[in-house]
């Protein structure tokens, strides 16, 4: 009787099909691909298998969302935009171990389509192979970019925010007690195209004022209505010290011939609590000297009262 | 009598002000002593320093070409113009900005062998700062050795600072080299499939968990989302009225705590370590593994990375579990789970 649960803790233990790791890969080009209105154009796409067994996988187009801050979902439905202009690779494709194909998405460009850049999302997704109640499936979603050249109507706006100092209900957010300020810009695309930016975040400080520092932000790229954030921080040359971020977010303007500019600053008196602790200090040593003053005093009136008397 | 303490008490003032004044003094000097050693140190006026100057490619007339100058500011002044000048003759191209730090927005032109940088509004710009421009759309002149001669322009226009880079070489006979590393990201799973064999009647047997492991490399500048999704019909038995296990909860967003036995639920967790990635997270609805969500069709994102992974992989782990029990009516239930990887854009 005592082997009966021994026997089935051994059978109810997970039975993954005996296979091995599945791995696959894609890439896409680094760069969007540049496309004339009305062009058709195959746009090489790259599946891999880097695991020890060949893998299989399809490869079809899905609409695709970009968030905020890069974020990249899937709306599992075709893209009402590009589902009929498009061509993906058909059927069932085969990788061998350690190898890839190259494949071709075959790009109908609309005749007329506005300067921008647009997005083609897919999915390449393994065939089930294995036997199991629950299936497993690693799939990749990627996209392509294709920039359509020509003037643009892009617009950004920007917003630095500090963090401040919080204590209970106090907020001053032109105070920072501690050794550095926090801060946050955050860029909108408010315009009609997406738009590549980059920026800068300069810190000075008064009335002590260090070496300048400059915190650099690369070309992103920023989708119509969607925003990105970067932290930004300032340090200050002294103690206590005024610092000023100066947030600089540069675009191309609508020809692409020039840049243009929003800037944004905001200054925030930075208090070290080493300051507090010096004061603290300093306290300390006046009231003893303070005490030691009076008692002394004291000391000497009675003893020039004591002499008056004896006198 | 009165006299003479009115006298003492003037001189106790004399000597209290007196010390208070020289604690003063000594305060603003210590002060003074940290700003002159917080300052930044005097460059000589009207050079600038640090200049470089790079190409994207350095084959003689070659086109679309890139030019980067990093150089910085000696002289505090009023920015309007910064002039690059190509040494020799022969460059040539329709010049755009790529990025321009430490300087105002502005527009390019390039006459004969000058590149010229106009600030949109003429700025401020203190001694000291770096300034780092980069050209596109350049063509190349004929092979040789050139320098480039930078001055940043008021209005005036008058020069500001000046300086010249180091000689950069422009050859025929060299190859020019240009790698291209494709976008890419790769997931590994660890299995593809699992079968748990339960029976309400015995508590081991009753809630099981299945460990699914995966692993996920991207050079994508913003990293990746992984997204989890199941069939519409969840998990499901092809028995008479397909009867199915409930999930546990209706999405990521209500995670709860695994219920306690007796129970017919099912769901997952999430953990992972974000090796080399400090921008690595697993959503804070899993509560680091406490906390189960059910799997819906629509797909939650459970873990994301804001930065590129490098060549250490994110590992992730995602827990399946399931509890049956006599309410649970018996067979064969099946589900199809989907762990979608995607690139973030950057």
């Amino acid at each position: 009787m005592l082997l009966v649960p021994v026997g089935v803790a051994a059978t109810a233990s997970p039975s993954p099909v005996p296979n091995g790791p599945r791995s696959i890969a894609v890439s896409v080009p680094p760069d969007p691909v540049t496309l004339r209105p009305g062009e058709t154009a195959a746009v090489a796409i790259r599946v891999l298998n880097p695991s020890v067994s060949p893998v299989t996988v399809t490869v079809k187009g899905e609409g695709i969302t970009l968030g905020n801050n890069g974020t990249t979902t899937f709306t599992g439905k075709p893209d009402p935009v590009w589902a009929d202009r498009t061509t993906f690779p058909s059927g069932a494709i085969t990788i061998p171990a350690q190898h890839f194909v190259d494949l071709s998405v075959v790009v109908h460009m609309p005749s007329e389509i506005s300067p921008d850049l647009y997005y083609i999302g897919f999915l390449v997704t393994p065939v089930p192979t294995s036997n199991g109640q629950v299936v497993v499936i690693n799939q990749i979603g990627a996209f392509l970019t294709i920039d359509v050249s020509g003037p643009r109507a892009g617009s950004l706006s920007a917003d630095l925010t500090t963090s401040g100092f919080n204590w209970g209900p106090i907020h001053i957010n032109s105070l920072v007690i501690g050794d550095r300020v926090d801060g946050r810009l955050t860029v909108d695309n408010t315009g009609a195209s997406s738009l590549l930016f980059f920026g800068e975040n300069d810190v000075t400080s008064a009335p002590f004022s260090g070496p300048p520092a400059q915190q650099r932000i690369s070309r992103s790229l920023l989708p119509i209505r969607r925003s990105r954030w970067f932290a930004v921080t300032g340090a200050p040359a002294f103690p206590i010290d005024v610092v000023t971020l100066t947030d600089v977010v540069s675009y191309p303007n609508r020809t692409g011939t020039g840049t243009l500019e929003i800037v944004r600053t905001k200054s925030v008196l930075v208090v070290s609590p080493w300051v507090f602790v010096v004061l603290i200090v300093l306290l300390v040593l006046a009231g003893g000297w303070r005490l030691r003053v009076q008692r002394r005093r004291r000391e000497l009136r009675s003893r020039r009262t004591a002499l008056r008397s004896a006198a | 009598m009165a006299p003479r303490r009115l006298w003492s008490r003037v001189l106790r003032i004399v000597r209290r002000v007196r010390r208070q004044a020289l604690a003063l003094v000594t305060a603003l000097t210590l002060m003074g002593g940290f700003a002159v050693v917080t300052s930044q140190p005097a460059f000589a006026a009207g050079t600038l320093t640090n200049l470089s100057w790079a190409t994207s490619n350095n084959q003689a007339a070659a086109t679309a070409v890139n030019y980067s100058y990093s150089f910085k500011t000696t002289t505090a002044g009023v920015i309007k113009t910064i002039s690059f000048t190509v040494s020799g003759a022969g460059l040539a191209g329709a010049p755009a900005i790529v990025v321009a730090y430490g300087i105002g927005a502005g527009s390019v032109a390039l006459a004969g062998q000058v590149i010229t940088y106009t600030v949109t509004a003429a700025v401020n710009v203190a001694a000291g700062i770096p300034i780092f421009i980069e050209f596109s759309g350049l063509t190349n002149p004929a092979a040789g050795s050139y320098t480039t001669a930078i001055a940043t322009n008021t209005a005036a226009p008058a020069v500001i600072d000046s300086g010249t880079t180091p000689a950069l070489v422009f050859a025929a006979s060299n190859t020019a080299k240009t790698i291209v590393v494709a976008q890419s990201l790769t997931f590994t799973l660890d299995t593809t499939a699992f079968t748990l064999n339960m029976d309400p009647s015995l508590p081991a047997l009753a809630d099981q968990t299945y460990t699914s492991n995966m692993t996920i490399l991207t050079n994508a500048n913003s990293g990746y989302t992984l997204t989890v999704s199941d069939t519409a019909a969840g998990l499901q038995s092809a028995a008479a009225g397909n009867p199915t296990i409930p999930q546990v909860s209706a999405s990521m967003a209500t995670a709860v705590a695994w219920p306690a036995a007796p129970a017919n639920a099912t769901g997952y967790t999430v953990t992972g370590t974000g090796v080399g990635d400090a921008f690595f997270s697993v959503n804070a609805a899993f509560a680091g593994g406490t906390k189960y969500a059910g799997y819906r069709n629509a797909g939650d994102v459970v873990a994301s990375s804001t930065k590129a992974t490098g060549a250490s992989a994110n590992t992730i782990a995602i827990t399946d579990q399931t509890a049956v029990d006599y309410a649970t009516a018996s067979g064969t239930y099946t589900d199809t789970i989907t762990y979608t990887a995607t690139p973030n854009y950057s």
